[in-house]
């Protein structure tokens, strides 16, 4: 399942992170500190040299560290029967404890997919992805600006009929399912890359992306909808954090929040390359977006503190405009390993957060659900109530 | 990443609708180059190029936006402090030249300052346009501002956007006398335009040549 191609890419990054870690964990750094590499099958078709020049170890091309192998072995191992069918083969690991851990380390290619499927939308009713489709939404121009302006330059998305129309008509589903939001430019980056893990699976991928909107670990319909309010709720957690883990950081003025808000609505991709991108998802889906953001920024200025306090305002400049022009190396089994053990936020931090900004003169009610964030059957049945009253979904 | 030696700092936000070419308009000016392959602006971004005006050297701090509406509580936090603002629209989609009054009136509501501004409308290369010449000079008028009209894909006038911006931010400049330009050349290099810098030394003449 999925068309991308996750291999043995070696990245070795020397460097020494700023802060120590919080709470023990299982992994050494050494097992997540090889990269990976996520090409389409298309951009890997048309470059003959793609294995040598990635150095894709053939024999094992679909894990991308030995500590996920042996893991992702030993659990298909105790599985009951041999078990050729992928599908069957992540049912009967989702249950199990470790699945999450396993996900963390990093999937195999050709269960990338069917695992964040399952972290997304097990035990979710399916949404009708058809009824959505029928008529056009009312905000279809804005979809159409950006339809051909979203990673051309990757071979899913350079041609008309290929990626383009998916992406055109997921973007128009989403919007019709929840009219009250409708679509923000930063979807379709998301949407985009949904679209080149899943293999091009378009049901999918709106179950997928309708989860990520509304499900209570992630709730992103706040950050596209009008005001932004988990943009703000989460540039003020992570300023705050930023003031008390780096004091000494000096983020110049005019640079502090423009590469966070780049980060935070477009999930990492305008700013990370592809495969670093779709690592950090995968520490999205277990952790979910609401304390997934905040931890993986966290982790990446910890990780490229002595690049960053270098910084002057040109290079913000230079270095937040895409993945194509930046300097800042760093490592994202590195990123995943620091967001868990170092940077790892608790649910009542969340709620404090969330009621320390509650302001009576302006109610927002991603604040007043937040609140409960720290009683997780409290908060989903707040969630629950406010999504389907606010939404009418089928 | 130093550009050197410079006689001001000068802030300017470009704006418009999304899709008119505002992002392309600033790499053509500041890396002489115009992406087919380009990306939707997601928030803000920002360019630094010096420009000549005769003898001056104006260094600009250019802040190009998302142009969905949503974005504008965004990117209205980048707009304190800013001198100059290119007004940007499509000679192709009316819509964003009906939106340019708009975002002036955006720039009206949030900011007391007087600001250099221009009007540009975008894409001259297309054949299929849709707003006329008069229309865009008529507005420009109303608001007394200058106005060109422009390809991003073609390279055309967009060095005069600029330098006709340039003309005037330099006007301004130099009418707030000595004091202003003094204090920026002493810290030259490591300047920073930031909110309190601006409050102290944001003009208190109004810039009638504007």
């Amino acid at each position: 399942m999925g068309n991308n191609n996750v291999c043995l890419a070696e990245i070795p990054v020397y460097r020494t992170n700023h802060t120590s870690p919080k709470t023990k964990t299982k992994w050494k750094r050494e097992d997540l500190k090889s990269g990976s590499c996520i090409q389409t099958l298309v951009d890997k078709e048309n470059n003959p040299d793609f294995f040598s020049q990635y150095q894709c170890g053939q024999e094992l091309p679909q894990y991308r560290n030995k500590l996920a192998q042996s893991k992702w072995s030993e659990a298909f191992n105790s599985s009951l029967s041999i078990i050729n069918d992928s599908q069957q083969t992540i049912n009967s690991l989702i249950d199990k404890p470790e699945f999450k851990e396993l996900v963390l380390l990093g999937p195999p290619k050709q269960f990338r997919w069917l695992s964040w499927m399952n972290l997304l939308t097990k035990s979710q009713p399916p949404i009708s992805y058809e009824k959505y489709l029928e008529n056009p939404p009312t905000d279809i121009s804005n979809i159409m600006k950006d339809i051909d302006r979203t990673f051309v330059d990757n071979a899913l998305f350079s041609h008309q009929s290929c990626g383009q129309e998916q992406l055109k008509r997921v973007l128009c589903a989403l919007s019709n399912a929840l009219p009250t939001m409708g679509y923000c430019q930063g979807m379709n980056f998301i949407c985009a890359v949904l679209l080149i893990v899943s293999g091009c699976d378009e049901h999918q991928v709106f179950q997928a992306f309708m989860q990520m909107l509304i499900n209570e670990q992630h709730l992103l319909c706040f950050a596209f909808s009008d005001d932004m309010p988990l943009h703000f709720f989460l540039t003020n957690l992570i300023h705050y954090q930023i003031k008390k883990k780096f004091p000494k950081l000096n983020l110049s003025d005019i640079s502090d929040s423009f590469w966070l808000s780049k980060m935070i609505l477009s999930l990492f991709t305008y700013v990370f390359k592809m495969e670093d991108c779709i690592r950090c998802w995968d520490y999205l889906m277990v952790r979910g977006m609401i304390r997934g953001i905040p931890e993986l920024i966290l982790a990446f200025i910890d990780a490229t503190y002595n690049q960053l306090s270098k910084f002057q305002e040109e290079d913000f400049a230079y270095n937040f405009k895409g993945p194509e022009t930046t300097t800042i190396q760093f490592n994202v089994g590195e990123l995943i390993y620091l967001a868990k053990s170092n940077h790892n936020l608790d649910r009542s931090f969340i709620s404090k957060f969330a009621k320390k900004m509650r302001d009576k003169n302006t109610p927002s009610q991603l604040l007043d659900l937040l609140q409960y964030y720290h009683n997780p059957q409290l908060y989903k049945k707040h969630v629950s109530f406010y999504v389907s009253t606010i939404f009418d979904l089928c | 990443m130093s550009l050197g030696y410079y006689d001001w700092l000068v802030k300017v936000i470009v704006l418009g609708d999304s899709g008119v070419g505002k992002t392309n308009i600033l790499t053509q000016f500041c890396d002489s180059k115009f992406s087919q392959n380009y990306t939707a602006t997601i928030g803000v971004d920002f360019k630094i190029k010096i420009l000549n005006v005769q003898d001056k050297k104006i260094k600009l701090q250019i802040w190009d936006t998302a142009g969905q509406e949503r974005f504008r509580n965004i990117t209205q936090t980048y707009y304190k402090g800013a001198y100059g603002i290119i007004f940007v629209y499509s000679l192709i989609d009316r819509n964003s030249f009906n939106n340019v009054e708009g975002w002036i009136k955006s720039i009206l509501e949030s900011t007391t300052d007087e600001v250099c501004s221009i009007l540009v409308g975008n894409k001259l290369d297309s054949q299929d346009r849709r707003v006329q010449t008069a229309e865009g000079e008529k507005l420009a008028q109303k608001y007394n501002m200058p106005f060109i009209e422009t390809s991003a894909l073609e390279n055309k006038n967009i060095q005069d956007i600029f330098d006709r911006l340039g003309q005037n931010l330099k006007i301004r400049l130099e009418n707030e006398g000595q004091k202003v330009s003094n204090n920026i050349h002493t810290q030259s290099g490591q300047f920073k335009l930031n909110q309190e810098v601006n409050q102290t030394e944001q003009p208190t003449s109004s810039c009638n040549s504007c």
